[in-house]
């Protein structure tokens, strides 16, 4: 007999459509999964009547085959089959879906068989593949198939604790797009790897990665009205796929080997002991509103992934156009398999979630008051170890910094932190009481949760950068092309005198010495600091506090400022290791104001510019605190005695320091008050000071001292 | 696409022209099994491929594994600029050994024993 015959029979088609050999497919998991001799696709939606499979060859511009999904392979809402014989070795073969159904928005239907939908579920997404390069299609967005076969080696997540964490959040594309950064494929994650070691000089050790699920630069149709240019959607908070990395990121999205290159980066990264945090944003997509174009969710099944109005208009807690169903059971499986997804396949460590609160939200977006999903994610087995952190406020007007449900779990961008040590390095009175609550992390907001629950920050993406934020007293946004209108009021900040670049040798002087107060106050707080790209080399953003839409020197780091403002990178540099090296800086939990170890001193204590008394009062604006060594890690460990003086009066203030234990003596670690090289010292070759009992603190000035053994 | 393979002393010598992809890759494999015995060194020489896809380092990969587990060695060289960089971008270039030339890579095989 000359036949060979198959193996099995369960891998061999059952029917056939056109040149294509089919089998029922199996209804999970949703998406395209290759399977022996060929591709079970699977797609959920409950109001579609029918659905066909769309296949493209790579690029092409119009389809190579419709598949209507045969109707005795449904199962409940899950349109699925196998179809054979399509070349997954390549992948060269892209795939759409076109759902029918009721068009009526009135009633929150959307079908319309014209469009093809990207599957939300794809893995890989083809159409961006070289950012900025714009392709015309009847498919834009295109799902493709990935090899799951990524080589990891040893790695896994390094599940650092997260009070260890210094985080540095940043944008892919500006971190190596300006030609100063001098690296061979700019803009990329590439790129990110061979800036490692910039990261490790700085000493961060943990990368914050704004938004890189795959979106499209291309969505504004709006202009600069300054330039001219084309405004970008450069920040990518607009999601079209999410469990697909951006495209345009990678120097290989022009072989389709994007996924490969992010998991190098990540892998490489965490050879070199850093995590990889992703902002996620789950809480609305790049369809927008009614206006919006029909990508995925709209046209598959709009009244499931988006939260309507019974008119059928769409809810808008997000500010962006509509509001993604997250309390649907549906999308929050949805949500939970992404997040399963990234951190069994890319091994990421922790997520932040952009305007978390609106995943606390009901189907009409009322809010509730045990939120499925933020259980979920904080119970879940595949997300045990990684770091959830809740941007914990929506553009609807919940406002949750420190009342999010966090279920032990969640962490939140401290907000109040934020605003507060804003207030207090422009010298506002009325706030000292609360300055120490943040410098202790927070313990009025998360006592119950430890200081890990508080992320700290002065400055992020959203807002001024470090230097603009004593560089400006208003923002700056026309370039945006929203008449200033967009951005916030409340920033907060201060000029120095002078709105704007200045050359005058006292203001820059007094803003450096600003950028170096706030990094300090930002790295001796107990809690979990971020910095900002860019911030470590005095970036300026020209006053605009919303650069969302700007792909140029507004958001690209510009690496020449890495030596002409070598004295601020060498602060943060200093800041950041003095914080790696004193435990007593990263208790888990709060502070008690007693001594439980016997060493004569509360784990931290108060004082003004005569020791053990603090002056609270409203005019006030100096405050001092000292740790104490034997209560380091909550008593875990010994470290040296520290004692920070802020002084963010305009005046020169003497500070008495508290006596040490015999034989301990004052060093100096740093003092912003004096020029550099000497405001600064690196870890560990502090400087002993002559006068032990007092030290003058200049106006607006911050010292940090070490107490060691003589 | 074609495959000429030269047979030396220290290795086998198999030269890839054209493109290495989906279309290319199950003659590649054929024709390279077929010229190998079990224990030999192998020289891949990517001077001429002009283009290299995902698929294609994938097929590298597995064959690469498969003559390591006979016993025998496989290495890369003569791989362009744009190639090498795609495959250290993507991670692949640290799973393989490479050459700069023919004759390193020889003197290196020989060495191997």
């Amino acid at each position: 007999m000359a036949f060979d015959l198959p193996d099995r029979i369960d891998n061999q088609p059952t029917h056939q459509y056109g040149q294509y050999q089919l089998r029922a497919g199996k209804p999970y998991p949703f998406g395209a999964s290759i399977v022996r001799n060929g591709v079970n696709f699977a797609i959920f939606s409950r109001h579609a009547v029918s659905c066909t499979l769309v296949l493209f060859r790579h690029g092409e511009p119009t389809p190579m085959a419709e598949i209507p999904f045969p109707k005795e392979f449904m199962v409940g809402d899950v349109f699925t089959m196998t179809v054979f014989g399509l070349d997954s070795s390549e992948r060269d073969f892209e795939y759409g879906f076109r759902m029918e159904g009721l068009f009526a928005p009135h009633r929150g239907h959307w079908f319309n068989p014209d469009h093809i939908l990207l599957d939300p579920y794809a893995k890989a997404i083809g159409g961006r593949d070289v950012w900025g390069e714009y392709v015309e299609s009847i498919y834009p967005h295109r799902a493709q198939l990935i090899f799951d076969d990524y080589d990891w080696e040893e790695d896994r997540p390094l599940e650092i604790p997260i009070e260890d964490l210094v985080i540095y959040e940043m944008h892919v594309r500006g971190f190596t797009a300006h030609p100063s950064s001098e690296v061979k494929y700019p803009g990329t994650y590439a790129a990110i790897r061979e800036k490692i070691p910039y990261l490790k000089e700085l000493g961060v050790n943990c990368v914050e990665l704004m938004p890189v699920f795959e979106f499209d630069e291309h969505e504004y149709d709006r202009y600069n009205p300054i330039t001219g240019e084309k405004l970008i959607n450069y920040w990518g908070y607009s999601t079209i796929g999410f469990f697909a990395p951006k495209t345009g990121y990678a120097a290989t999205g022009r072989y389709r080997m994007q996924v490969d290159e992010l998991k190098t980066l990540i892998k490489d990264l965490h050879r070199n002991g850093i995590e990889v945090i992703l902002d996620v944003v789950f809480n609305h997509t790049a369809e927008g509103n009614e206006k919006g174009p029909t990508i995925s969710f709209r046209g598959i099944d709009n009244k499931t992934y988006y939260m309507l109005a019974p008119d059928g208009n769409y809810l808008n807690f997000s500010g962006t156009g509509n509001t993604m169903n997250c309390n649907n059971p549906v999308v929050r499986n949805m949500v939970l398999e992404c997040l399963r997804y990234w951190v069994s396949e890319y091994h990421i460590d922790g997520f932040r979630f952009d305007l978390a609160s609106i995943l606390g939200r009901d189907q009409y977006g009322a809010p509730l008051a045990n939120p499925p999903l933020i259980e979920t994610l904080a119970y879940d087995p595949i997300l045990a170890k990684c770091k959830l952190i809740a941007e914990a406020w929506d553009a609807g007007g919940m406002y949750q910094v420190g009342t999010f449900p966090a279920y032990g779990r969640w962490a939140e961008w401290n907000g109040k932190y934020r605003d507060t040590i804003r207030r207090f390095l422009r010298s506002d009175g009325g706030i000292i009481w609360e300055v120490a609550e943040r410098l202790q992390g927070s313990p009025d907001l998360y006592y119950s949760r430890g200081t890990g629950a508080s992320i700290n920050f002065i400055t992020c993406h959203d807002g001024f950068s470090l230097r603009d934020l004593f560089s400006y007293n208003y923002k700056h946004n026309i370039a945006n092309g929203e008449d200033n209108r967009d951005g916030t009021n409340d920033n907060y900040s201060w000029n120095c005198g002078w709105e704007g670049d200045s050359d005058d040798p006292n203001i820059i002087a007094l803003r450096h010495k600003l950028i170096k107060n706030a990094v300090s106050l930002l790295l001796v707080s107990q809690g979990v600091p971020m910095i900002l790209m860019g911030d470590e080399i005095a970036h300026t953003k020209s006053g605009n506090n919303n650069t969302y839409c700007h792909d140029n020197e507004l958001n690209w780091m510009n690496w020449a400022l890495k030596d002409e403002n070598s004295e601020i990178f060498r602060f943060f540099k200093h800041m950041i290791a003095f914080r790696h090296a004193h435990p007593t800086l990263r208790n888990r939990r709060h502070f008690v104001h007693r001594d439980y170890k016997g060493s004569g001193y509360p784990d931290i204590s108060w004082h003004g510019t005569r020791s053990w008394q603090p002056d609270w009062a409203d005019y006030s604006r100096t405050i001092a605190f000292m740790l104490c060594g034997k209560h380091a890690k909550n008593g875990e460990i010994e470290d040296d005695y520290l004692y920070v003086a802020a002084n963010m009066h305009w005046e020169t203030h003497r500070f008495e320091m508290p006596r040490l234990p015999p034989k301990f003596e004052w060093y100096l670690f740093a003092d912003t008050g004096l020029p550099t090289p000497l405001d600064i010292n690196e870890p560990g070759a502090e400087v002993r000071l002559r006068e032990q009992r007092y030290y003058t603190v200049k106006a607006r000035s911050i010292i940090i001292l070490v107490g060691k053994p003589i | 696409m074609e495959v000429y393979i030269e047979k030396q002393e220290q290795a086998t010598i198999i030269a890839i022209t054209g493109q290495l992809n989906s279309h290319t890759t199950a003659q590649i494999q054929d024709d390279v099994l077929a010229a190998i015995h079990a224990g030999d060194h192998v020289l891949l020489d990517m001077s001429r491929v002009t283009y290299l896809s995902s698929a294609g380092l994938r097929m590298l990969l597995l064959l690469y594994r498969r003559i390591r587990d006979h016993h025998g060695v496989m290495a890369l060289t003569g791989l362009s600029e744009e190639v090498s960089d795609m495959m250290s971008i993507t991670g692949f270039l640290d799973l393989f050994t490479t050459f700069e030339n023919r004759m390193i890579g020889l003197q290196a095989l020989k060495k191997a024993g």
